[in-house]
């Protein structure tokens, strides 16, 4: 079966700056693969072009067998892709269920209509306060966004990355931020969606990604020095050497 | 984003009013008011028409009186030709304001921010330097019309006519944003004021919206334009001054941005305070200048939004 | 069409394109580096401008009145910047936008109140009111001057962009404003001193626009619309694109006037050509710009954020 993410030689410079170096990576449909790498490795850069926040410089990325190098982010995500933010991107003035409620409207055709209310629609709606309990979220569906506790903006975050069931989901540090039992919760819930959900996930959090990850991929400096099973990346000298100081990763 | 009761009372209060103001005027004797508050009403629409795109859109346009002007001139220029059906002048007016809104708002909306803002003004110049080029057609002194809009079964020579459709088109309008607000198209626009990245990346192609509201934004304005040609019987290019552009967003921003009644309440206060001004001095920009300034350092979100503090939520 | 008449045109091009640039130079640092729309700019034109016009009613010397008006405009831009800008920095665009429209307001109406509706003479200094001999053509001295004042401005604004600390200040500041901040750099005073240098700019152009166009209320927007034109094709914050791209509208907007009419003679009926003719030039620099904008939305020179 296809990858339902490739990349080929990814390149992106900013001035004198290689923030992406030939990555080359592939994410196999329905497994986690996991991208770890210090500070600064260029983890959000990557995201951005797969995402198409950023274009790169050069390279090619394909999604689900289609090569979509040149396409809008929106054009991705109607493809299928859902990508959660490393600083919560929401919408303040909302309230929980709006933001998730809208994030699902963007898979329901088009949006022109001036007069039912959007809350109106009870098999979204529904949908909706579903992926806000998945999240976790249900107590607090009724409140503003600026109302939220960090933590909670990252379950919204999640929420309203879920909420259209992406067949490919790019998550940037899911748990950041989070206190232990709500990362315990997150690393449950995508543990959940292997066979279902194809995930690219950045993060921090060591034990969330030797949990979850099939495949882990290491980015130092914008290129990827090691790729493989997660028993082989903690045993990899090279790996240990760019992360002296920074991680331990668990044995 | 939903407007508290007292503020619903409030507007609901001011529309009954202002629905009376004719049988008032009649009766006092006092036709000026009914004038005056003609120019209130179409002033409103065209500022309610703006505020679709700026205080749901966030996008700061400082050319609307353009449309405004194209309908008025829709209106001079028939009419010049003898024409006085309304609904030809409403057809041209819908047609040439959707037509010059399409091609200003590609180009404009693939900016942001301070470009857009010069974008849009620059464009309204330029029509008015056509207009003002159109010697045959009055040039800068303007065209004068006799022959007012004749709609059939309305015809907007008769004041009270005209008071009416102004009033009756306010309401409309009204109810209509009230509805937006929470419908999708409504909440596609304040997303994508707060956050446009965000909504692109959630699939939304965010130039169709905006595009579509800024043409919707732009007809309204023209049917305010066709309306204010009717009442003072002229249309110059001064009607597509930047400093009309400038009194429609003073015009949003007081009353309250985002907010559905805000523009209503916003163009009441300010002619209002621009009538009481102009009959104390000749001076009156002066004052009012300043006094726009202090607004804007010291009330941030209006007067609606000051009388909705502490009702809903930051 | 004679050579002369094209020559002639290509220099009040120039003209026009020098004078737009000492407007657009300060006002696109104000947008780039401050993130503010500064629309009183076209104030300080008017007001340098009325300031050069009285100092040489009543001194009878050019110096003077164009001392007055450069420190004049200076002076505005530090009150103008001290009193309401700086408040207004961390606002959005919209309320800047009323801010400053509400100054034109008050500014216009001022100048009507002090020196009246109609316009005030200012006549073209004696030294400067012959003709000299360009490229084989006579042209008229002051306006030579003009071009001559507007391209030292130029070469003063690259000096100082280029070769001085305060300049390398203002270069980064376009480029990341709050680095510079975190710097340590007192923003206020650099804050002012950018929109003091827009003042005096500002002044300069009022002073040599005072005996060849009108000076009277409102002379400012007409002027400002064209000069934010020049800013969004140059490149907000650039002014190497405010300098190419003020010429560019000037001989755009000059040329278009003097022979677009006579071109569309020539293909069209004489009657519509007179019509047309005037409304299309006037509406060829929008054009012009939205032409640009079509292909790069960020303008011909954008200044490459860090």
């Amino acid at each position: 079966m296809s990858p339902a993410l490739q990349t080929h030689a990814l390149v992106k410079r900013y001035g004198g700056l290689l923030a992406t170096d030939q990555v080359s990576l592939s994410l196999a449909a329905g497994e986690v693969h996991a991208i770890i790498g210090p500070n600064g490795a260029g983890k959000t850069t990557l995201i951005g072009q797969l995402s198409g926040d950023l274009s790169p410089d050069s390279g090619e990325i394909d999604l689900l067998g289609q090569t979509i190098t040149h396409q809008t982010s929106w054009q991705r995500a109607l493809s299928g892709l859902g990508r959660s933010y490393q600083i919560s991107s929401t919408f303040p003035e909302f309230t929980v269920l709006q933001c998730v409620a809208l994030a699902l409207q963007a898979h329901r055709g088009n949006s022109f209509d001036t007069w039912r209310p959007l809350l109106s629609r009870t098999e979204q709606t529904t949908r909706a306060e579903q992926a806000i309990a998945q999240a976790g979220l249900s107590s607090r569906a009724q409140r503003h966004v600026s109302e939220l506790a960090h933590g909670e903006r990252r379950q919204l975050e999640l929420a309203m990355v879920l909420v259209a069931e992406p067949r490919v989901l790019l998550l940037d540090e899911p748990t950041a931020g989070m206190s232990h039992h709500e990362t315990h919760s997150v690393v449950d819930l995508l543990a959940s969606f292997k066979g279902r959900y194809s995930i690219l996930l950045v993060e921090h959090d060591m034990q969330a990604v030797f949990a979850l990850a099939d495949t882990i991929s290491v980015l130092v400096n914008g290129r990827i020095i090691a790729s493989g099973r997660p028993a082989e990346i903690r045993d990899n000298p090279d790996v240990r050497t760019a992360y002296l100081g920074d991680e331990e990763l668990p044995q | 984003m939903t407007a508290s009761p007292m503020v619903n009372r409030l507007l609901i209060g001011l529309l009954a009013l202002l629905a009376f103001v004719p049988l008032y005027a009649q009766w006092a004797g006092e036709p000026f008011l009914i004038t005056f508050l003609s120019r209130v009403l179409i002033f409103a629409l065209a500022a309610l028409s703006l505020n679709i795109i700026l205080g749901f859109g966030g996008l700061v346009s400082f050319g609307h009186a353009l449309y405004l002007g194209l309908g008025a001139y829709s209106v001079g220029l028939l009419a010049h030709y003898q024409i006085d059906n309304g609904w030809l002048q409403l057809l041209v007016t819908v047609a040439s304001c959707a037509v010059v809104g399409l091609l200003t708002g590609w180009v404009s909306l693939r900016t942001t921010g301070i470009s857009f803002i010069m974008i849009t003004l620059a464009f309204a110049q330029m029509f008015y330097y056509l207009f003002v080029s159109l010697k045959q057609y009055g040039g800068d002194d303007g065209l004068s019309i006799s022959l007012k809009s004749d709609f059939g079964f309305i015809h907007l020579g008769s004041p009270i006519t005209l008071y009416y459709a102004a009033f009756v088109l306010v309401a409309l309008v009204l109810w209509w944003k009230q509805r937006m607000i929470q419908a999708p198209f409504g909440l596609v626009l304040q997303g994508c004021r707060m956050n446009e990245a965000r909504m692109k990346s959630l699939g939304f192609p965010t130039l169709r919206y905006k595009l579509s509201a800024y043409v919707l934004a732009c007809v309204i304005a023209g049917l305010a334009g066709l309306l204010y040609a009717n009442l003072t019987g002229y249309t110059s290019p001064a009607y597509l001054n930047w400093t009309i552009s400038g009194e429609l967003i003073v015009m949003v921003v007081l009353g309250g941005m985002g907010t559905v009644a805000g523009p209503l309440i916003g163009t009441l206060v300010l002619l209002v305070c621009e009538e009481l001004l102009k009959a104390w001095t000749s001076h009156w920009p002066i004052i009012l200048g300043p006094l726009i300034v202090l607004v804007v350092m010291t009330a941030r979100r209006g007067l609606v939004g000051y009388l909705m503090r502490g009702k809903s939520s930051p | 069409m004679t050579l002369s008449l094209f020559l002639i045109q290509l220099l009040n091009g120039l003209q026009l394109g020098v004078l737009l640039f000492m407007l657009s130079a300060g006002l696109t640092l104000v947008f780039g580096i401050m993130n503010f729309v500064n629309l009183a700019h076209g104030c300080m034109y008017m007001m340098g401008a009325y300031f050069a016009a009285t100092a040489l009613a009543a001194s009878g010397s050019f110096i003077v009145a164009a001392v007055v008006a450069v420190l004049g405009g200076g002076l505005l831009g530090i009150v103008i910047e001290r009193l309401m800008a700086q408040h207004l920095y961390m606002r959005d665009h919209l309320d800047q936008v009323l801010a400053t429209f509400g100054l034109i307001l008050f500014f216009n109406e001022l100048a009507r109140w002090i020196w009246g509706a109609s316009p005030v003479f200012m006549s073209v200094p004696p030294a400067l009111s012959g003709t000299v001999s360009i490229l084989g053509v006579t042209y008229p001295t002051y306006r030579f001057f003009i071009i001559l004042v507007g391209l030292l401005c130029a070469v003063g604004c690259w000096l100082l962009i280029s070769r001085t600390r305060v300049g390398m200040l203002i270069r980064a500041g376009s480029v990341n404003p709050t680095m510079v901040s975190a710097l340590g750099v007192n923003i206020g005073l650099l804050n002012a001193l950018i929109f003091s240098l827009g003042g005096a700019l500002a002044g300069v152009a009022g002073l040599m626009s005072g005996p060849i166009l009108s000076v009277q209320p409102g002379m400012g927007e007409p002027v400002l619309i064209l000069v934010m034109i020049v800013i969004v094709i140059g490149g907000i914050g650039s002014i190497q694109g405010a300098f190419y791209a003020a010429l560019m509208v000037g001989l755009i907007d000059t040329a278009g006037r003097a022979f677009l009419p006579m071109l569309l003679r020539e293909f069209i009926d004489r009657s519509i050509a007179q019509a047309a003719g005037p409304a299309i030039a006037s509406m060829l620099t929008c054009i012009f710009m939205a032409t640009v904008l079509a292909l790069r939305p960020r303008g011909l020179f954008p200044v490459k954020n860090g």
